[in-house]
């Protein structure tokens, strides 16, 4: 017979371990208590047979697992808690006894802890942290617009206001947002870092209230752990870009309300730059001599003929199969780069040719856009999207310093104002008219970004009536009925059918505004070619693509037929509870298509009479 | 205007000018003696019968009084009424400081009422600000202090000004390696708060590797693994939840519609089950519909009913009681008159053996078909475990989709959702400028964080006092003079 057991050695009693004993393990306060585990990333559990621990009381308890607690014994923060309080024990001492001098410099001298082990203990990987950054990036978007008082440090304002800063510039400058919502809650935005969606909500400005029913302490430590997860990341993400972390700020903008303007970013010196990427190509680390400088300067110059060729490579292989694309993974045929999810190692985190490729692929929707912003629009929100998206853009001084141009220059595509008009069709009172540009409404920017086009300006000009701006977090079933889907083609066939046309018109412009913002004739021109270049190449790519659909017709038509048979094979092996169920999800399918249908039809029907 | 400096000489002269009068006034009229009787106690009057009884009984004690006195004033030199008026009055000319201040600032009631009881000064519980001591030069003029910040404030001042390494105490005085601490301090948080690549260095373990060296492998203090404890964060939840598409700014008609419905069934069922509560909690009408009798009546028969079969039952029992002596004598007699006989036994005992037989039989036969129908039990057994399988499978489905949708409870209280944000029709702005922002961020955010079992839910308390403040009325003007 074994050992006869005791009780208390095994099962709930010993797994889990109520909050009271827990404080009685750890000797320390509650709100000490709270802090640490939020810090550490100990949450508590609800077990299964709760009254099995309860010993018999019906109240319900908090409990925790018993080993997390015996982990947080290690814990040198929890440490530095104990000295924290012994010494704050002194500086009551010393009040007490009216010796300020001797108060005042044991505060001091008060001891603090550092959580940078605490982060690499939660986030092992980079991409575990960035997996995480949804919480911390709202957090630190919301505490960089509170109003400051007892209850809300200014430092942690300060704090968050230079980290978000931060973040929208990396954001910026990798081109790396996907979505933008603004809904009447705040603005939701989504980006897409080394492979993972984050997503992040941001107030509106001057518009949180600061409730009564939220506990201070507990948001202020989770932001204490945030702070140092973002100060991290941006970290990461500004040293593998090759920028000095942390940027410049320009202080005498940053108090005129510069906003981002304020923030100088630099790239780390040349030479640094030029040894990484041939250790990253040739795996050798060249010395800082002269000749290998050189030889390295062709290699890039080099490089950046290769990139064009793999993007156009890229873009025929694209239409080939969208499916493996996808993913982002690797094509067999060309010799494009793996690209990474997680670098490890240092030469992976050095900008290598697949950060290069995506970064030039695409997201340069405003690239041609020159925007001048109304001083009665957001300008904290569109300034962040129209860099993102590699627009230029100009603002009122009303409403911030830093401003690169001023209202009346001659570049100027689109004039962003949203004031109430007296008359349809008239500019607001107050706003100019220069025949060079367009007047639009602001959600004219966010429906761009959500279609990944410039979508027509019809129905966004001052007074309009605005279409509705649509969630872009919906995912589209299979049928669904899209508004603007039809649109987006035409608008394709359009500007194909109009490029031709413009092209003449738009290259003239172009070059005085060029020779305006004082670039020489010649450079302009070498541009403008590379730029044909590319549409060039994109027609007869899509031409190829049509002829590679048609040969994958014939091949799926068997495929097709096979799958058919295999669904009515299924059909005929249900149960007759299945059965009914499939049958009444099929119907309802239908039903929506149908819906669907008509609508296109009501539509296409509105379309002809208008056309006529 | 002439007064007495001294009360007591003033006294001496009065019963001076006593004295002389006396002689003339022997039967002590005057106002001096009067006034001397004043304060003595009156003695009984003795006989006065008879000249024996009248020198015995006479009362010449203030007379006596007075001549020891002019004996007295005799001894200290001379007679105060023969001494001129001059030698002993003089005239005041320079008056009574305290008189004037008397009658010049009569002390306020309410100063009399806050002077102190005690005469001892109370303890002084701060150190008096200026010092006991003073400091003094050579030509004795007294030393100001003209300091008025502490020395560590000073020495940052100075060490701004440039001036203590001036006087060659910059670096390594006390003060600059105090700012050097203080910087290094300083840039150590700078440098935790995303000062370095994290997730570059290649860091395994070795920073405490030096430290424990001398330690045996056996022995070596290990660094303490975090454990593999894995939290029922719902995995349905996402860190940040995007509002529904109707909750736009400028929604299609469809979805606006679709989160006003999603906003009013939270609602409608907040309200249903209020109205649950209410309904079990209140009286119901019912009640009122039934009238007295009925709900009387039937009670009542049914306790007699109750009462009726009680007495039944009690009287089978006596009579049971009474009679089981003569029902066993009975029974008896009847058992003799229907004795078996021998044939019937054996006949019945070989009936017995047959029936016995047959059911045997059948028995053997129920069990070859049961041998035979084997697979047929199998199945129906085997579909009952499924059966019970599937049950089992399907009730961790709901719990699993239970656990990865709503939040744990971890606590007293349950998680209470906020609202959800969503604007009526004539709520809606019709541009970006005119928006009307709807929930707050800030609860939004704590309340993910309850959402997602990172905190457990809880009530702000807010302190109360327990007693009630009691109001009284205080008497105190009135113990005062």
């Amino acid at each position: 017979m074994g050992r006869k057991e005791k009780k208390g050695e095994r099962g709930n009693v010993v797994k889990y371990i109520s909050r009271a004993q827990a404080l009685k393990k750890l000797q320390i306060s509650l709100a000490q208590f709270r802090r640490l585990c939020i810090l550490k990333g100990i949450y508590p559990v609800e077990p299964k047979n709760k009254r099995q621990l309860n010993k018999g009381s019906t109240l319900l308890r908090t409990f925790y697992y018993r080993k997390d607690i015996q982990f947080l014994l290690h814990e040198p923060v929890l440490r530095t808690f104990r000295e924290q309080r012994s010494h704050q024990l002194k500086i009551n001492k010393a009040i007490g006894k009216r010796e300020f001098v001797v108060a005042r410099s044991l505060s001091e001298s008060k001891p603090v802890y550092t959580l940078d082990h605490i982060i690499k203990e939660r986030y092992p990987s980079f991409v575990d942290a960035l997996r995480d950054l949804d919480d911390a990036l709202s957090m630190i978007f919301l505490f960089a617009t509170l109003p400051v008082d007892d209850k809300i440090r200014a430092h942690h304002v300060r704090e968050c206001q230079r980290l978000s800063a931060e973040f929208q510039h990396y954001v910026m400058s990798s081109r790396s947002l996907r979505k933008v919502f603004v809904s009447i809650k705040g603005i939701y935005y989504q980006a897409e870092i080394r492979g993972q969606t984050i997503t992040w909500v941001t107030p509106f400005q001057f518009a949180q209230l600061v409730p009564t029913n939220v506990d201070f302490r507990v948001m202020a430590t989770f932001l204490e752990i945030y702070e140092t997860l973002v100060g991290f990341v941006n970290y990461k993400l500004y040293s593998d870009m090759n920028i000095v972390y942390p940027p410049k700020v320009d202080l005498d903008r940053d108090a005129s309300a510069g906003g981002l303007t304020s923030y100088i970013l630099e790239s780390r010196d040349r030479q640094d730059i030029v040894s990484s990427i041939a250790a990253a190509t040739d795996g050798v680390v060249s010395a800082a001599n002269a000749a290998q400088i050189k030889e390295t300067a062709k290699r890039i110059k080099s490089l950046e003929k290769k990139l064009n060729k793999l993007r156009s490579d890229a873009d025929e292989d694209k239409d080939e199969d969208e499916d493996a694309a996808q993913g982002g993974d690797m094509d067999v045929e060309t010799d494009a780069p793996v690209p990474v999810a997680e670098p490890t190692t240092a030469e992976e985190t050095v900008p290598t040719l697949v950060g290069w490729n995506n970064a030039n692929e695409g997201k340069e929707l405003f690239s041609s856009c020159v925007f001048w912003l109304s001083r009665e629009v957001p300008r904290y929100s569109l300034e962040f999207v129209v860099k993102s998206f590699g627009g230029q853009i100009g603002w009122d001084a009303t409403s911030g310093a830093g401003s690169p141009f001023d209202m009346s220059d001659p570049r100027i595509t689109h004039h962003i104002c949203d004031r109430p008009v007296e008359k349809p069709g008239e500019l607001p009172a107050g706003v100019p008219r220069f025949e060079s540009r367009e007047y639009i409404q602001p959600q004219w920017i966010y429906d761009c970004v959500n279609a990944q086009r410039l979508v027509k300006t019809a129905g966004y000009h001052p007074g309009e009536t605005l279409p509705p701006h649509l969630s872009p977090f919906v995912t589209v079933n299979e049928g669904d009925y899209v508004p603007d889907e039809e649109d987006a083609e035409q608008d394709e066939d359009e500007e194909m059918d109009e490029g031709i046309e413009d092209t003449d018109e738009a290259t003239r412009q172009a070059e005085l505004e060029a020779e305006a913002a004082g670039v020489h004739f010649s450079d302009y021109a070498k541009g403008g070619a590379a730029a044909d270049v590319k549409e060039a190449d994109a027609k007869p790519s899509a031409a190829k693509g049509k002829k590679q659909q048609g040969k994958k017709q014939s091949a799926s038509s068997e495929e097709q037929a096979q799958e058919a048979e295999a669904l009515e094979l299924a059909k005929k092996m249900m149960s007759k509870k299945h059965k009914k169920l499939y049958d009444r999800i099929q119907s309802s399918k239908e039903h929506k298509s149908s819906q669907a249908d008509k609508l296109r039809a009501k539509k296409a029907a509105l379309k002809k009479q208008a056309a006529n | 205007m002439a007064k007495s400096r001294a009360p007591a000489k003033q006294t001496a002269a009065a019963a001076a000018t006593a004295a002389a009068a006396a002689p003339q006034a022997p039967s002590g009229t005057s106002p001096a003696i009067q006034s001397a009787d004043a304060g003595r106690v009156k003695k009984a009057q003795g006989s006065r019968k008879g000249k024996k009884a009248w020198r015995k009984n006479v009362d010449i004690q203030d007379v006596e009084d007075v001549l020891d006195e002019l004996r007295n004033e005799e001894r200290l030199g001379g007679k105060v009424h023969e001494k001129p008026s001059e030698s002993l009055f003089f005239t005041d000319v320079a008056g009574d400081q305290n008189v004037r201040k008397e009658l010049k600032l009569k002390p306020l009631r309410i100063d009399q009422i806050l002077k102190p009881d005690s005469s001892i000064p109370g303890v002084l519980s701060r150190k008096s600000l200026k010092s006991s001591t003073k400091k003094v030069d050579a030509d004795g003029v007294e030393i100001k202090k003209t300091r008025q910040v502490s020395k560590t404030v000073l020495n940052k001042i100075q060490d701004l000004a440039g001036r203590k390494k001036k006087a060659g105490l910059g670096p390594g005085s006390f003060s600059a390696m105090k700012q050097a601490e203080h910087a290094k301090r300083e840039a150590a948080i700078k440098r935790a708060k995303g000062g370095f690549d994290l997730w570059g260095e290649d860091d395994t373990g070795d920073k405490d590797a030096p430290a424990d060296e001398g330690y045996l492998e056996t022995v070596r203090p290990k660094k303490a693994k975090k454990p593999k404890t894995e939290y029922a964060i719902p995995a349905a939840i996402p860190a940040v939840r995007v509002s529904h598409p109707g909750a736009s700014y400028n929604p299609t008609e469809s979805d606006h519609k679709a989160a006003i419905k999603v906003a009013a069934s939270a609602e409608f069922h907040k309200m249903a089950e209020d109205e649950k509560i209410k309904q079990k909690l209140s009286y119901p009408k019912e009640l009122d519909l039934l009238d007295d009798e009925t709900f009387f009546e039937d009670t009542d028969e049914e306790e007699e009913e109750d009462a009726d079969e009680g007495d039944d039952a009690a009287a089978a029992s006596a009579t049971e009681g009474d009679g089981s002596d003569q029902d066993t004598h009975k029974q008896q007699s009847a058992a003799d008159a229907r004795r078996k006989t021998k044939a019937q036994r054996n006949r019945e005992a070989k009936q017995l053996q047959r029936q016995r037989e047959v059911e045997e039989r059948k028995a053997e036969k129920k069990l070859l078909n049961q041998i035979h129908a084997i697979g047929s039990i199998k199945k129906s057994l085997n579909k009952e475990v499924k059966a019970k399988e599937q049950r089992l499978e399907q009730r961790r489905a709901a719990a699993a989709e239970q656990a990865a949708t709503k939040p744990a409870k971890l606590s007293r209280h349950a998680f209470k959702p906020a609202p959800m944000e969503v604007q009526l029709v004539e709520e809606l702005a019709d541009s970006l400028r005119t928006l009307k922002p709807e929930g707050n961020l800030f609860e939004d955010r704590f309340k993910s964080l309850q959402e997602r079992n990172l905190i457990e839910a809880r009530v702000p308390v807010t302190k109360h006092r327990k007693a009630k403040y009691k109001e009284t009325e205080s008497h105190d003007y009135k113990r005062f003079k």
